[in-house]
């Protein structure tokens, strides 16, 4: 790894986040990756200024506690690599319950994926004694409201937000482990974003919850771009 | 209790989860059932220092490069932690197999401060094992304890089977084996029989297998062990209660540091210190009079410099830190720190890796060394001169002059630096309050270098700490400062320090009479220890969870008063709890450095010449491969 050096690739990685380290937060993800980069000595890009940082950034934080099973990283090389190589090589440094799924370059100066505009879909296993249609109809009621106020705290300050425009869609996915599994469709954009706890502690339902996992993020301009066909970065 | 399993339903009430869920990279998961020995090693902390701990890690990776046997790791539960495992009837267990610490044959809990002593109660507590060894039959696990309050074990003598004295790393593998040899023979006999056995039956068994240990050299059982008091209250000797028990236990050392683990494990949460560690020798030469460490830690012993060029490359891939730091009692010292700070500054300054030195001595080679690992950043430079008067220096063996701190100084400031912070002892044998103030004269003229070379910039931190007297020093027969004497002095301290450019800070006296009470209390302050904990004391050490009046009460309940064990002068010819325990250094040496404090005389670095602490006849160091330097 060098800590000079203009950055001259943007490799963007697709990895899942599994049960043993869904309990790793986001700013500790980060210094994971910073490890795993160095242990491999890949060539990674710094800030400029008094305290240089890897340049890397991840799209919209997965809350602690939740498994993903399709997060993206965005890391800034200083020297061109094989991508597919350094994937395998990755692959084989990094700690139980992280892998990479996929790794492809992208364009250079295409946006950052923190400030990428979408949706992020999850999956709840909740534990629900009555039958799928009774939580269809539960979950269909909790729609239905205009609003959803709750309560969260901010630096120690209690503040209020309405839930409800940040949750796009709700359903039932099927059986789960201790009763059935509901999926979510929640707002993920930088200045508003739906935490999948908050909805199912509005629907009562947090309680029983066994486990939740992030099945995908719908950002705008996530999807696959090779850098060669988007050289032109003049649109 | 429910399988640890359910752990999960309670990760999502707890702050910091990351504390309690391991799988951490490097860390080690072998199979149960095919090792002969299962251990768990704990720490009575939290993760965040515990796994900043470098001891542990050795024994850890030593214990699991045996075939034969398996090691796993567990630290103490924070308070919202236990609440949770209490309330959902869940056993503490250890981090790599989540099995309940009472399923482990060996539970092994570091001791590293006295301040943690009563988690360890929570961690016995917390996972069904009765508190007493002697309540512990053979079914329940061996649980024993080392590290540096394993070197007056008096305290904590009533909840462990045994302690080991010394250094782990050779002793702790004859101690594990004998155990599995024990267990088979037994196993051999009867399974049904000894589940028949009465509770006083097992406790016979083990008293069978401790009758084994203790002849392990460096292996303490207490319970093979009489105490005797006078009618006066002083302790009046420790003696074996049965025949083939060691009147004094040497201690253990390896006389050849052993490799270093070459894959450490890497946390997952930020930790204390999130770094790779070398430890470039054990051991130190200086003399001061009031580190237990320079005396418990004897004899000095190097790692060579490819050695740690190795450690540090093999840690650094293994782990992808971003720091690496160099671990000693004083760096400084090293025969090759120029050749090693220099090969490690070539090797990864440009990669953005950084060198951390902790320990430095005062003086402006140390300046110089600091420079050669120094990035862009210029944080700032420690140093411990520990008292402000020459006359107090020479006392406590500090071997500093105002001239070699203020060069220092210069050194540093005129390289570059803005910052230097100082730390200080107030409480200090013989120390007045002139003493005190010289402290003010000193870090003036330190900021005064600092403003010809840095203007406004520069700045002098100035930490201070109570000085708590450790058994094996020759502060050991000192008395704790008076509080409205302390008080005092850091009071006059703190105006005297109204200096622009300088920052006081002061570690909170409140524990103080509790850590230096448990430093040198005997057995019976085991009782304080048990009732303080039954009252709630958890976490001594953090400000916001010590419960002094918790403390108090538990003093008066067992009828002790830890001024006995704080602020009693003791004299020459008085028992000490610990003199059972040898450290290799005669007393007679240690009370000759308390009468050289008291005239002021110094005690040269002793590889200058052999000051005859006695070190080298009592343990075989000269004869091995790494004599007394």
């Amino acid at each position: 790894m060098s800590v000079t050096g203009a950055p001259l690739q943007r490799v963007r990685l697709q990895y899942e986040k599994g049960e043993p380290v869904r309990y790793i937060s986001h700013l500790d993800m980060m210094r994971l990756w910073e490890r795993a980069f160095r242990r491999l000595d890949l060539p990674v890009a710094h800030s400029h200024g008094f305290n240089p940082r890897p340049r890397m950034g991840m799209a919209c934080p997965l809350p602690t506690g939740v498994t993903g099973r399709a997060e993206f990283l965005d890391v800034f090389l200083t020297r061109r690599v094989d991508v597919a190589r350094t994937v395998k090589e990755l692959n084989s440094t990094l700690p139980e319950g992280v892998r990479i799924v996929r790794g492809w370059e992208v364009a250079m100066r295409g946006p950052a994926l923190m400030a990428m505009r979408g949706a992020a879909e999850y999956h709840a296993h909740v534990t629900w004694g009555g039958s799928a249609e009774a939580l269809e109809t539960k979950l269909r009621n909790w729609a239905a409201q205009s609003t959803v106020v709750r309560e969260r705290r901010k630096k120690g300050r209690a503040s209020t937000y309405d839930l409800r425009p940040l949750v796009e869609r709700l359903w039932v996915v099927g059986r789960g482990p201790e009763g059935w599994t509901i999926g979510m469709r929640l707002k993920a954009e930088p200045s508003a974003t739906g935490r999948p706890d908050e909805v199912l502690k509005s629907l009562g339902l947090w309680e029983g919850a066994t486990g939740i996992e992030r099945t995908a993020l719908v950002l705008e301009g996530l999807a696959f771009l090779p850098a060669a066909a988007n050289s032109d970065d003049s649109r | 209790m429910k399988p640890v399993a359910d752990l999960d339903g309670i990760l999502r009430q707890v702050e910091k989860p990351g504390r309690y869920t391991g799988s951490e990279l490097n860390s080690v998961v072998k199979d149960w059932d095919s090792v002969r020995v299962r251990v768990a090693l704990g720490y009575p902390d939290v993760y965040e220092v515990g796994m900043s701990n470098l001891g542990m890690m050795i024994l850890y990776d030593i214990l699991n490069q045996q075939p034969d046997v398996l090691c796993e790791r567990v630290y103490a539960p924070w308070l919202d932690m236990e609440e949770q495992l209490r309330q959902h009837d869940v056993p503490l267990s250890s981090l790599e197999s989540r099995r309940a610490l009472n399923e482990f044959d060996i539970v092994g809990i570091s001791l590293p401060y006295e301040l943690n002593y009563s988690n360890v109660l929570t961690m016995l507590d917390l996972a069904g094992i009765p508190l007493f060894a002697a309540r512990r039959g053979a079914d329940d696990p061996l649980v024993i304890a080392g590290g540096s309050g394993a070197y007056n074990p008096e305290p904590m003598a009533g909840f462990f089977d045994l302690f080991v004295i010394g250094e782990g790393e050779e002793v702790l593998l004859e101690l594990v084996r004998a155990y599995a040899d024990w267990q088979e023979s037994r196993g051999a006999g009867s399974e049904t029989g000894d589940a028949a056995l009465s509770g006083w039956a097992m406790a016979g068994a083990k008293a069978e297998f401790l009758r084994k240990a203790v002849r392990i050299p460096g292996i303490y059982v207490p319970s093979l062990y009489r105490t005797e008091y006078r009618a006066d209250g002083l302790l009046q000797a420790v003696t074996p209660a049965v025949e083939g028990v060691p009147e004094r236990v040497i201690k253990r050392i390896v006389l050849t540091l052993p490799p270093l683990p070459p894959r450490p494990v890497v946390p997952y949460i930020q930790v204390v210190h999130d770094r790779a560690m070398v430890e470039i020798q054990r051991g130190c030469t200086q003399g001061c009079r009031f580190c237990q460490a320079g005396i418990i830690y004897r004899p000095l012993r190097e790692r060579p410099l490819e050695e740690i060029l190795e450690a540090a490359d093999s840690a650094l891939a293994a782990t992808g830190h971003e720091e690496i730091a160099l671990v000693s009692l004083s760096s400084s010292d090293h025969t090759q720190i120029e050749e090693i700070v220099g090969a490690l500054a070539e090797q990864y300054g440009l990669k953005g890796i950084s060198i951390s030195l902790p320990s430095l001595r005062v003086d402006s080679f140390s300046v110089g060394l600091a420079q050669m690992v120094q990035t862009t950043r210029k944080t700032g430079l420690t140093f411990a001169p520990e008292a402000g008067s020459q006359r107090l220096r020479d006392s406590i063996n500090k071997k500093v002059t105002e001239d070699d701190l203020l060069r220092t100084a210069e050194a540093a400031f005129s390289a570059g630096w803005d910052r230097i912070k100082l730390y200080f002892m107030v409480g200090l044998p013989t120390e007045t309050d002139e003493d005190v103030e010289a402290i003010v004269d000193l870090v003036r003229k330190v900021r005064d270098i600092g403003r010809a070379h840095r203007g406004g910039r520069a700045q002098v931190a100035v930490s201070v700490a109570t000085f708590v007297p450790k058994p094996h020093t020759p502060f050991q027969w000192e008395a704790l400062v008076d509080d409205d004497i302390l008080r005092r002095r850091l009071q006059n301290l703190r105006k005297g320090l109204r200096i622009k450019g300088v920052r006081f800070s002061w570690h909170e006296p409140r524990t103080t009479l509790l850590e230096a009470a448990l430093s040198r209390g005997d057995r019976r302050v085991g009782e304080v220890i048990l009732r303080a904990w039954q009252g709630g004391a958890r976490f001594d050490a953090w400000g916001e969870a010590f419960q002094g009046e918790t403390w108090e009460k538990a003093w008066r309940d067992a009828g002790l008063s830890p001024d006995f064990y704080a602020r009693r002068q003791r004299g020459r010819d008085e028992t000490l709890p610990w003199d059972h325990i040898d450290v290799g250094v005669r007393k007679a040496f240690l009370w000759k450095e308390w009468e050289c404090c008291r005239t002021g005389d110094v005690t040269a670095d002793c590889r200058t010449g052999c000051v005859a602490c006695g070190l080298n006849v009592a343990l075989p160091v000269s004869g091995g491969n790494t004599p007394c330097p």
